[in-house]
């Protein structure tokens, strides 16, 4: 056993952080650990004096510390919003890579979506330089954003997930991560969020055409105020002889979240696989039946209404809002799951109801 | 001692002891390597104050274990990473002739022991405190790992024919 035991230490000497890599990862951690309290007692008053001068040069050096209207402001215009202000959350960490830098900026969102919104800039300020202003062509070539070491996508059922960019400004392109998911988002979790060669889409050529070469990996805390409210509903109505029922609603902000079932009625399919075995058009007579047929829509105290169905959103739209529909298989019954990201900031108080098929929901 | 320097302190000291339990619980360096951080933002949170190194270290491999079982418990792992993926996913570093891969083929409880004992050093009674368990738990696991590693390295290489399995690495 001796000798194994020497083979297998001589073989696990081998695996060991590289120089480099230890310096990244002290230079990291630095970087992303708040300070904690293994410091040596200073005088309040001093204390304050350092805290701001911290702050400061904090802001210098990373232009991050925006306030939640400032820093969404690629996304929702540009006027002050208190509402936004208040459930936007700051949360400046940078990685650069390749003369670039990408800032997380801030995130807003609540039980059932996040939005964040980074910013991308070459460090010596010069702009990034784009064949043409299409940005809905723009994409990473890879993102990779989870929980530290634990898929986000296989545990939150992650419906409605990916980058856009949405502004190009000052020599600083703007993009959101958008995350709509069916289970309920846990919050303070650790993110870390991987992007990966930015890239323009050729329609024409139908390749990727590689703008800028780098990888940006950023970690930090996902910790925002759940700026919305989720309302139980359990009501029934029926619509083309199906009984549905309301199971609850989210409400928020940023954006809607409804789930309701098709009591008696299981979809067509059961798996993913058995789905492959059915036409397009017998999958769309679920989705036509269970969700199409279904009105959604919200109506302001004003007495506008704004329609949740994605095939209302304006083709034209290339940022906000996004929506899309989820179908999920049980033994008697359905489970359908929809969700509508608003264009712009709509507080809550400035809603009267939500009606799903004939059910109005008020909104206290 | 200042959070600059704590954190040199750490990197300097642990980063490869935590790196190497993590993998060989992982058996990926990515992964292991993301453990490491989660594991110094941890401790650097928490601002612990051990007694020694001796108690830092040991409290630092039990935190590792921790958070390794929960990433192997996690829905990603259970439903997405069998050994043959991770194999091909991540381009794993093991050889499938090397002492690692033997060890790795391990169930997770015997090659976890193996490691803290014939690696870090670790005495029997002493993996029991790391990891929680009692000590005739660590001495069975011991025995059993070192029983299934005879029979997947084969019973000649076991014994002493180390020039088998050096050949098998080359």
């Amino acid at each position: 056993m001796k000798e194994i035991q020497k083979l297998y230490q001589k073989e696990m000497d081998k695996i060991c952080y590289k120089e480099e890599e230890k310096e990244k990862l002290t230079a990291k951690l630095q970087q992303e650990t708040p300070l904690s309290k293994r410091k040596i007692p200073v005088p309040k008053r001093t204390l304050v004096a350092v805290a701001m001068l911290i702050c400061t040069v904090s802001a210098c050096a990373y232009g991050v510390l925006h306030t939640g209207s400032e820093a969404f402001a690629p996304l929702y215009g540009t006027n002050e919003n208190i509402l936004l202000d208040e459930i936007g959350q700051p949360i400046g960490v940078s990685d650069t890579d390749n003369g670039i830098t990408v800032t997380a900026n801030a995130v807003v969102g609540d039980a059932n979506n996040v939005f964040m919104i980074y910013t991308m800039e070459k460090n010596d300020h010069s702009p990034i330089e784009l064949s043409e202003t299409d940005l809905s062509s723009l994409y990473f070539k890879d993102t990779d954003v989870r929980w530290y070491n634990r898929n986000i996508n296989v545990e939150l059922g992650v419906q409605n997930i990916g980058c856009r960019f949405v502004q190009q400004e000052n020599n600083r392109l703007s993009f959101i991560y958008v995350m709509h998911t069916q289970n309920p988002i846990p919050n303070e979790k650790w993110i870390k969020a991987k992007f990966t060669n930015l890239c323009r889409w050729d329609a024409a050529e139908k390749k990727d055409i590689p703008i800028i070469e780098g990888t940006w990996t950023l970690r930090y805390k996902l910790d925002y105020i759940d700026s919305g409210i989720t309302i139980p509903v359990e009501q029934t109505f029926t619509k083309g002889g199906i009984d549905f029922t309301v199971k609850n609603i989210t409400l928020s902000p940023i954006a809607a979240h409804v789930e309701y079932t098709a009591n008696d009625i299981p979809l067509t399919w059961k798996t993913a696989e058995e789905k492959e075995g059915f036409s397009e058009e017998e999958i769309q007579h679920d989705t036509t039946r269970f969700i199409k047929d279904i009105e959604w829509f919200l109506t302001k105290k004003d007495g506008t209404t704004l329609s949740l169905a994605v095939e209302d959103i304006p083709a034209s739209t290339d940022k906000i809002p996004t929506g899309g529909s989820h179908l999920s298989p049980e033994t008697t019954y359905s489970v359908i799951q929809r969700h509508f990201g608003f264009s712009s900031i709509i507080p809550l108080d400035e809603i009267a109801s939500i009606t799903v098929g004939n059910i109005v929901i008020d909104i206290p | 001692m200042e959070q600059k320097a704590y954190i040199e302190y750490l990197v300097k000291e642990y980063a490869d002891t935590i790196l190497r339990l993590s993998y060989t619980y992982l058996k990926n360096k990515a992964d292991a390597q993301d453990v490491c951080q989660t594991v110094f933002m941890k401790i650097l949170q928490k601002n612990r104050r051990f007694e020694n190194p001796s108690h830092e270290k040991s409290f630092l491999l039990r935190m590792t274990a921790n958070v390794c079982k929960d990433i192997l418990k996690s829905a990603y792992h259970t439903r997405t990473c069998s050994l043959e993926n991770c194999k091909e996913q991540n381009g794993t570093l093991m050889e499938e002739s090397s002492i690692l891969w033997a060890v790795a083929e391990l169930p997770e409880k015997y090659r976890t022991v193996i490691h803290l004992h014939y690696y870090e050093g670790y005495k029997a009674y002493e993996i029991g405190k790391i990891l929680k368990i009692p000590t005739p738990t660590v001495h069975t696991r011991l025995a059993r790992g070192r029983k299934k590693l005879k029979t997947i390295l084969g019973g000649e290489i076991y014994e002493g024919n180390t020039e088998t399995v050096s050949k098998r690495n080359g």
